[in-house]
């Protein structure tokens, strides 16, 4: 059983909010039951994995209990509890915990895997450095992919979201507000045969996220996506929608009083600042994002982001 | 600074030439010639307004007679005031009048007190106040339509959600957004179904440093609500104090652009409700339905008790 913990921020007093995954594929487990103990406050996580309790007044000395058939049941005391938590559960007989779907000679494997720790931050103190990033634009963004095979079969798709209330006022000021919705295009695109670049789209899936999930998986199995070449992309594509808004503070000078000498008397204002929703995750990966972007979603220029950008892609063939 | 600040707008705005003439201009009551504080002054074109601060004065400068625009005085209280630009080049002095609240109402035998419009405060996820990239927010007042079940009743306590940030040197000093806002609260106006004539004739002035959520405790106002609809608004005061900026994305240079805002943004309620219950009041001093949150967002993060 591990505990992987977010970043410090105090969200409100009372809040508690998450992600319970598997801890063998890291998968998020569904349906998981959530109780606070003391306060009798119950809940289940969500397909994401994800659940948020909200208590009027907290009662010390709490704790979280999260239990589901088949896994060991983990206590959280609330003193130990950190803004959006990972809670991984440990199946109780092991045999539950093989993930194996290979059948009749295909092969399951992850593309870009990138796992809890990757986009994780252990920050305990305003000062401490953050190993993440956050990666947000305005129009479209690709990554590409190259599969052993051509033909291949695309069951999932992972993204790591980065959370922006952190701590450290020493560099940023915190959000402003909080959303959790956020609705985007992902679409599934074939490299140009020419120059590499995102070429003709092949699949387009409207997300919506209910929730502040940090690691967000989209189950494609349904949809049968076949893929006929090796190099692809996996493109995010942002909408500017009022539903996606999140509202960035930032402070400047605001002019109160200008003497006679010229001299101009400074007082702090804030600016708001409206940015959209889904805000993805960079860490220093083992190899470079390649990927392009297009901010008016149809002129593609290519980019080579020093960190690995937290989106995986896992194929059958 | 607020009138320097006008100054600017102004001539930028209506590209005047003749900067070296200022004109000053005194708000006061037609009756008793006393100074009128806190007066909205709207240039209707030029989409300008601020708010005067308690000595009732203001200054537009330029030359007013060549100037072609409409200004609209609204002080709480008194009638609504339109004129021109070219008119006040002979004046000096405005005169507004009262109209002092004829409310006729029968007051019902009440009992509880009945909460409005309640919701999960730490749910709230939108604001109404500040610019977006699509539209610019452009109202001097925003208002919460409440539906009760007769009239007669007695409104008590009004709550304000509002956005309110910390601010300042980071690990040196900081402190809350401090802001000062009016409530307005209106009658039901028969024509447009929107706010109509106010129902409480005194100022209700309400400033907030270090909370986001605001209780206004009305019982001193004995308000008084005459049919089954009434309106709680919130009017900006566009002043100095209020003044911060939001930053825009300005899809004709392809950049951001700081543009300025006034204090507080008012929360959207997170439960959607059936039908919209959100006013605003646009710079033509036309109350109209404000529909940018919808059809998530159909009313604002004010709460209402009243006493049935």
């Amino acid at each position: 059983m591990m505990i992987c913990l977010m970043p410090v921020f105090c969200f409100g007093q009372g809040v508690y909010q998450g992600q319970v995954m598997n801890a063998v594929t890291e998968y998020p487990l569904s349906d998981v039951t959530v109780i606070l103990l003391k306060s009798k406050l119950r809940t289940n996580t969500n397909e994401q994995g994800y659940f948020r309790l909200v208590v009027d007044e907290k009662i010390a000395n709490d704790t979280l209990s999260f239990s589901y058939v088949g896994y060991k049941t983990f206590l959280l005391p609330i003193s130990a509890y950190q803004n959006k938590i990972f809670v991984t559960l440990t199946p109780a007989n092991n045999q539950l915990a093989q993930v194996n779907i290979n059948s009749n000679k295909l092969k399951t494997v992850t593309l870009d895997r990138f796992g809890i720790s990757d986009i994780k931050d252990l920050l305990k103190d305003r000062y401490a450095v953050y190993r993440t990033f956050p990666y947000y634009t305005l129009g479209t963004f690709a990554k590409y992919f190259e599969a052993p095979t051509d033909n291949i079969l695309l069951t999932t798709i992972e993204l790591g979201r980065r959370d922006l209330d952190i701590p450290d006022k020493l560099v940023n000021y915190p959000l402003a507000t909080s959303n959790k919705y956020a609705r985007f295009l992902m679409h599934i695109m074939l490299a140009d045969g020419k120059n590499g670049r995102p070429g003709t789209k092949i699949f387009t899936k409207e997300i919506i996220l209910n929730d502040n999930s940090l690691k967000v998986t989209i189950d494609l199995k349904a949809e049968k996506i076949s893929i006929p070449s090796a190099k692809f992309y996996i493109a995010i594509e942002w909408l500017k929608t009022m539903r996606n808004e999140i509202i960035k503070l930032d402070v400047t000078d605001k002019v109160r009083r200008v003497k006679k000498n010229g001299e101009q008397l400074l007082q702090d204002a804030s600016i708001y600042t409206i940015m959209y929703q889904p805000f993805l995750t960079m860490f220093p990966g083992y190899k470079r994002t390649n990927g392009w972007v297009a901010p008016d979603n149809i002129n593609w220029n290519p980019i080579k982001m020093g960190w690995q950008l937290a989106l995986s892609a896992t194929i059958i063939y | 600074m607020k009138k320097l600040i006008v100054l600017f707008f102004y001539i930028t705005a209506l590209n005047a030439t003749a900067q070296q003439k200022v004109n000053k201009f005194f708000v006061v009551d037609a009756d008793t010639r006393k100074k009128i504080p806190v007066v909205s002054i709207t240039i209707v074109k030029a989409k300008l307004n601020i708010t005067t601060e308690k000595d009732g004065i203001f200054i537009i400068p330029g030359d007013l007679s060549i100037m072609r625009d409409t200004v609209i005085l609204n002080s709480q209280g008194y009638d609504l005031s339109k004129t021109t630009l070219r008119a006040m080049s002979l004046h000096d002095t405005l005169f507004l009048k009262r109209s002092p609240v004829e409310n006729t109402a029968i007051v019902v035998k009440t009992n509880d007190d009945t909460l409005l419009n309640n919701f999960n405060r730490k749910e709230i996820a939108y604001y109404v106040g500040i610019h977006k990239e699509d539209e610019l927010f452009e109202n001097l007042q925003v208002a919460q339509q409440f539906d009760v079940s007769r009239a007669g009743i007695i409104l008590t306590k009004v709550t304000v959600n509002r956005l309110a940030s910390f601010i300042g040197r980071p690990d040196i000093t900081g402190n809350f957004e401090r802001t000062q806002f009016r409530v307005r609260i209106y009658d039901i106006n028969p024509l447009t179904g929107g706010p109509g004539k106010d129902l409480c004739n005194e100022a209700i002035e309400e400033s907030s440093g270090d909370t986001q959520q605001l209780g206004v405790n009305l019982k001193k106002y004995k308000i008084v609500v005459p049919h089954k609809t009434f309106f709680v608004a919130v009017e900006w005061m566009r002043d100095f104090k209020n003044a911060g900026y939001t930053m825009v994305y300005d899809k004709k240079v392809s950049d951001l652009r700081q543009l300025p805002n006034y204090r507080p943004a008012i929360g959207i309620s997170p439960i959607t409700g059936n039908k919209l219950n959100i006013w605003a009041l646009n710079f033509k001093h036309e109350w109209k339905r404000y529909q940018y949150y919808m059809p998530f967002g159909t009313d604002l993060a004010i709460k209402a008790v009243i006493n049935y």
